[in-house]
């Protein structure tokens, strides 16, 4: 999903060593069946009757083959119920290591919900709360995956709640979940950039919908990409430098979610509630969108994309399943070649390859990470 | 943060009905990120005998008429035996889809003519029912037995039925004291899935010429049946594994007693009150379950008419009120509440709802062909809930309608305006419609051509106004929405045979969505727009030895008309394109025997198109004998088939085969 350029090329060029190592394609140490995370007072809970849930969200890589797992920490009304933890785990031996990005103050990071891996460094948004009387706990946070420290943190800017991120060369890239506006940080101070005062404004999206907000950010050679999430989900490339809009946006379907570099060059973009993946092919000047390019037909509520060669990874938290796609193969109705119940009431929400056939995945609900190999057996 | 997908196209309003209904609709959603048709049996409406058609399209007149509306009634005395259902009788119908929520005793809606549930009016004897928040209402809360017809008329008919009769209006009429002689009933069912279903009436006399009627309906099932899942289900092919269904299990008690009082020549009063209480598990779509979530409800219902005959102006004085109480407990939102567990979001939720009305009403002729009626009606609705808050709101009516009989009766007009204020907000429905027999006292006399037009509104309900809990964020700021239907038809009716077949066009305006509000919850917007159109068939013939052959079929083409790039033009979700219903049955003196098909055909699961529930056909079948005296005895098998793997619109499993005894005795 949103890995930085430096950080998928690392990983495709370690794939490509350790395959030629062992004379054939890659295979990662298996991943444990499954993997708790942190529960009950372990995730400090504000109020103690009002429990909370770890709640992962998105899986970011990280170094020694490890993976680094957003926490939420949400109540059962989905609001922060305890601060926001990032988890570093081991897949195949199921070692967990929890981390507060906000620090020793609970409420500086509250619902952590995405993390990315940025080169050598882990940026990790905290969404907060969605009341509009509880503005603490809202920041981006630079983590050290080596040390597992927290680096350096950023408020957002009055009127913004930071929902995505995006390393660029100079800037940090941060959505908007109120709006379809970014504003930056600059990499070297971590100060705002974009967005800091009326001579830097925030930059705005140029998508239609009333209701949007922006629901990815991905850096990619010299594009940024940003989509906006809305029932009419638009596509939009912008400059990683000035933040300005590169040539026209293009509908990519309903509600986006998540998008990938696929193997072949081309952006994958997941739809949830139309439940289809989109592919655009990014030229020099334009951006030409195959929507619909595949369709799940049973409400799926795709989540996530990965990309791992000619291979898509997605995740539909409504079937509790995790699917596997072969780009290389033609005929769309032979293009799923595995999928895998993630289990009854687990609501999948992110997916990170291990190798081409297995993988990690977050349960949103079940609050556990589940190793899956897609050359077995369709039940957990 | 992980997002919260708004709810998709429950249909065109993708918004809660009842509080279970919603609660379980948005557990997918979340995870994954919702008046007397006074088609009363009324003089005007030639009561069928036993042995008559299953349905029949009359055009009903009443104190309120619906002109020349296209309806049909189902006599529920057709299905003596079958324990059917209100749903059930319902589907019978055409223009008639049920939306049910799993096997027996779960929560079951309908929708008319691709409208929404919340787009049509639900009354029991001229009262409109609602569910908790003023959302549609929940079919399975009555019970069939107390029904003695199920009238049908389809169409917006918000000038001659009030505010919400945007796809049409279902009246249930109950069962009535009109027996001369005492008359006892009973009937005891018993079949699948522990399902038992105890009935017994009693019609008496008591004093002053005054007759009663007492009926209680008790049921009960543990809903424990198997079906079949996919744990993988967009791999084409890929294998069903067999599965039980947990926390189904439901069980009801209901009264309903009515009473006729002739004060003296020519004035009337009757009463009705009937009330119910239930308790019934939730046990949540597949893969979502929800082991521990129950609902429980008890509500009431209590109506008084004065009816007066002065020469000839009617003049009716009615009075009624509803009470009801939803609890639900255990239900967590996108998650199954611990035994026990502390969550304030597994508390209990409580919803109270109110309604009274007052109504007056003058019907006084012109001329010896011509009459006019005039309503005026009064009234409020209350809602306490625990996340709605405590909100009313007042209603007012003005209403005038005109039957005028032309061409010595070869043709009929019925113009109808009526004027609804509700809480803040005002809606004018005018309607017009007309009838006509063009060759009478020919041999093609039984020939007939009707048509209709109207406009109306259905006002938001307290839920999507002020339910505040979870992922759902009100709106106190939206519309009513808006709605154009026209509609013509052709009749022939004759003993042995009758035949409709009609056709329809209907445009919806301000329609409510739930959107997605950045970034986790969902709140209604007035932002859709759709338009309808479909044509409906019916037909019944009596055969020899009894027989009779009852076919329905209705197409309906709803087209999406919100300004969308991704939905505009395209097939709105959950709307069955085709429907077909036909049975085959013989009602004799000594034995009795059905068999019937019901089919729909494919249909969008999302707005895009890019999803579809497969086509389903379930056939039923049964028989029965006279034992002796007034006695009987049936057996009926539904799912025939046993198919295992269907499920209903929100992937909630639907049962296999199964089969119910019944005994039953009338004297």
């Amino acid at each position: 999903m949103n890995r930085s350029v430096s950080t998928r090329s690392f990983t495709l060029a370690l794939a490509a060593f350790l395959a030629s190592c062992s004379g054939g394609s890659f295979r990662a140490p298996p991943p444990l069946a499954s993997i708790p995370l942190p529960s009950g007072s372990a995730l400090r809970p504000f109020d103690p009757t009002h429990p909370t849930r770890p709640a992962p969200a998105v899986i970011a890589s990280g170094p020694s083959g490890s993976a680094f797992v957003s926490l939420t920490n949400l109540d059962d009304n989905f609001a922060p119920g305890g601060p926001g933890m990032l988890v570093r785990v081991q897949p195949e031996t199921g070692v967990t290591t929890v981390i507060l990005p906000g620090g020793a103050d609970d409420h500086a990071c509250t619902n952590s919900g995405v993390v990315r891996n940025d080169g050598n460094r882990l940026l990790v948004v905290c969404t907060g709360s969605f009341s509009a009387q509880e503005l603490r706990g809202r920041a981006v946070i630079e983590v050290d995956p080596a040390t597992n420290a927290p680096l350096r943190m950023a408020a957002p800017p009055a009127g913004f709640q930071p929902s995505y991120v995006a390393g660029g060369p100079r800037k940090i890239w941060v959505g908007d979940f109120g709006s379809a506006r970014l504003y930056s940080l600059d990499r070297n101070t971590f100060a705002l950039a974009d967005a800091a005062d009326e001579s830097h404004p925030a930059i705005q999206l140029p998508c239609p919908a009333s209701l949007t907000y922006v629901a990815d950010l991905l850096v990619n050679g010299n594009d940024l990409f940003a989509l906006c999430g809305a029932d009419e989900g638009y596509l939009v490339r912008l400059d990683p430098e000035s933040g300005a809009v590169k040539g026209d946006k293009v509908l990519v379907g309903a509600q986006p979610t998540a998008m990938t570099v696929a193997g072949d060059g081309r952006l994958a973009v997941v739809n949830s509630v139309s439940g289809t993946i989109t592919m655009v092919t990014i030229g020099a000047q334009t951006m030409i969108a195959e929507v619909n390019f595949f369709s799940f037909g049973k409400s799926a509520a795709l989540q996530d994309v990965r990309a791992r060669g000619q291979f898509l990874y997605t995740v539909a938290s409504a079937t509790n399943t995790v699917q596997k796609l072969d780009l290389s193969v033609k005929d769309p109705a032979k293009m799923l070649v595995a999928e895998v119940n993630t289990g009854d009431g687990s609501n999948p929400w992110n997916i990170l390859p291990l190798d081409d056939d297995q993988a990690i995945v977050s349960n949103f609900i079940a609050g556990n990470i589940v190793g899956v190999d897609f050359r077995k057996g369709a039940r957990p | 943060m992980p997002l919260v997908e708004a709810p998709q196209g429950r249909l065109v309003c993708s918004r809660a009905k009842s509080a279970a209904s919603f609660f379980t609709v948005l557990l997918s959603a979340l995870l994954s990120w919702t008046r007397s048709v006074r088609a009363e049996q009324d003089a005007g409406v030639p009561e069928e005998p036993v042995a008559g058609p299953l349905t029949e399209v009359i055009n009903v007149r009443g104190s309120r008429p619906s002109g020349a509306a296209q309806t049909s009634v189902v006599d529920a005395e057709r299905f003596a035996g079958e324990a059917p259902t209100v749903a059930e009788l319902l589907a019978t119908s055409p223009g008639v889809s049920v939306q049910r929520s799993g096997g027996p005793g779960q929560a079951a809606f309908v929708s008319l003519r691709g409208a929404s549930p919340d787009q049509t009016l639900v009354l029991l004897d001229g009262i409109p029912l609602q569910g908790p928040g003023g959302d549609a209402i929940d079919l399975s809360t009555l019970p069939s037995s107390f029904v003695s017809k199920v009238v049908v008329s389809r169409g917006v008919l918000g000038a001659q039925l009030g505010a919400g009769a945007l796809g049409g209006a279902v009246e249930l009429v109950p069962k009535t004291t009109g027996a001369s002689e005492p008359e006892f009933g009973a009937e005891l069912a018993a079949g699948s899935f522990g399902s038992v279903r105890v009935t017994a009436d009693a019609v008496v006399s008591l004093a002053s010429a005054a007759r009663s009627m007492v009926a209680v309906q008790l049921d009960r099932t543990n809903g424990r049946f198997q079906y079949e899942r996919q744990f993988t289900p967009e791999i084409p092919g890929a294998p069903y594994y067999p599965a039980v269904r947990e926390n189904a299990d439901a069980m009801r008690a209901s009264l309903l007693v009515r009473t006729e009082v002739p004060l003296r020549e020519g004035l009337e009063l009757d009463a009705l009150f009937q009330g119910t209480a239930a308790s019934r598990g939730l046990p949540g779509p597949v893969g979502m379950f929800t082991p521990r979530a129950r609902e429980s409800d008890q509500g009431g219902i209590f109506g008084a008419r004065l009816r007066a005959t002065v020469g000839e102006t009617v003049i009716q004085a009615r009075g009624w009120g509803r009470a009801s109480l939803v609890q639900l407990r255990a239900l967590g939102l996108g998650f199954d509440c611990p035994e026990g567990g502390s969550s304030p979001a597994c508390a209990v939720q409580q919803s109270h709802t109110l309604g009274t009305r007052g109504e007056l009403e003058v019907t006084f002729p012109v001329s010896l062909s011509h009459s006019i009626a005039t309503s005026l009606s009064a009234g409020g609705e209350w809602l306490a809930g625990s996340y709605a808050g405590i909100h009313r709101r007042e209603i007012v009516s003005l209403g005038i309608s005109d039957d005028a009989s032309l061409l010595r009766g070869a043709l009929s007009v019925y113009p109808a305006l009526r004027l609804d204020f509700v809480g803040t907000m005002t809606g004018f429905s005018p309607g017009l419609s007309a009838s006509a027999r063009p060759f009478l006292g020919t041999a093609v006399e039984p020939f007939e051509v009707r048509a209709g037009a109207g406009v109306s509104f259905r006002p938001p309900t307290f839920s999507e106004l002020y339910l505040d809990t979870g992922p759902t964020q009100p709106n106190p700021d939206l519309r009513p929405e808006r709605a154009l239907s026209v509609d013509a038809g052709l009749r022939w009716k004759t003993h042995p045979f009758t035949a409709s077949a009609g056709v329809f066009w209907s445009r919806y305006r301000d329609l409510i969505l739930y959107e997605l509000y950045p970034p986790a919850r969902v709140k209604p917007y007035n932002i859709g727009a759709a338009r309808i159109r479909g044509a409906e068939v019916q037909l019944s013939v009596r055969l020899p030895l009894e027989v009779g052959l009852e076919v329905a079929y209705s197409f309906v083409e709803a087209v999406n008309e919100r300004p969308s790039a991704t939905q505009g033009g395209r097939k709105l979700s959950y709307r069955s394109p085709h429907r077909l219903f036909a049975r085959l049955d013989r009602r004799g003196d000594r034995l009795e025997g059905f068999v019937q098909v019901q089919l729909s055909s494919a249909m969008p699961r999302n707005a895009y198109g890019t999803a579809e529930l497969p086509a389903q056909v379930r056939i039923d079948a049964g028989a029965g004998v006279r034992v002796a005296g007034p006695l009987w005895a049936d057996l009926e098998v539904r799912n025939v088939l046993d198919d295992r793997t269907q499920q209903d619109l929100f992937q909630y499993p639907l049962p296999g085969a199964s089969f119910q005894a019944t005994a039953r005795a009338r004297f």
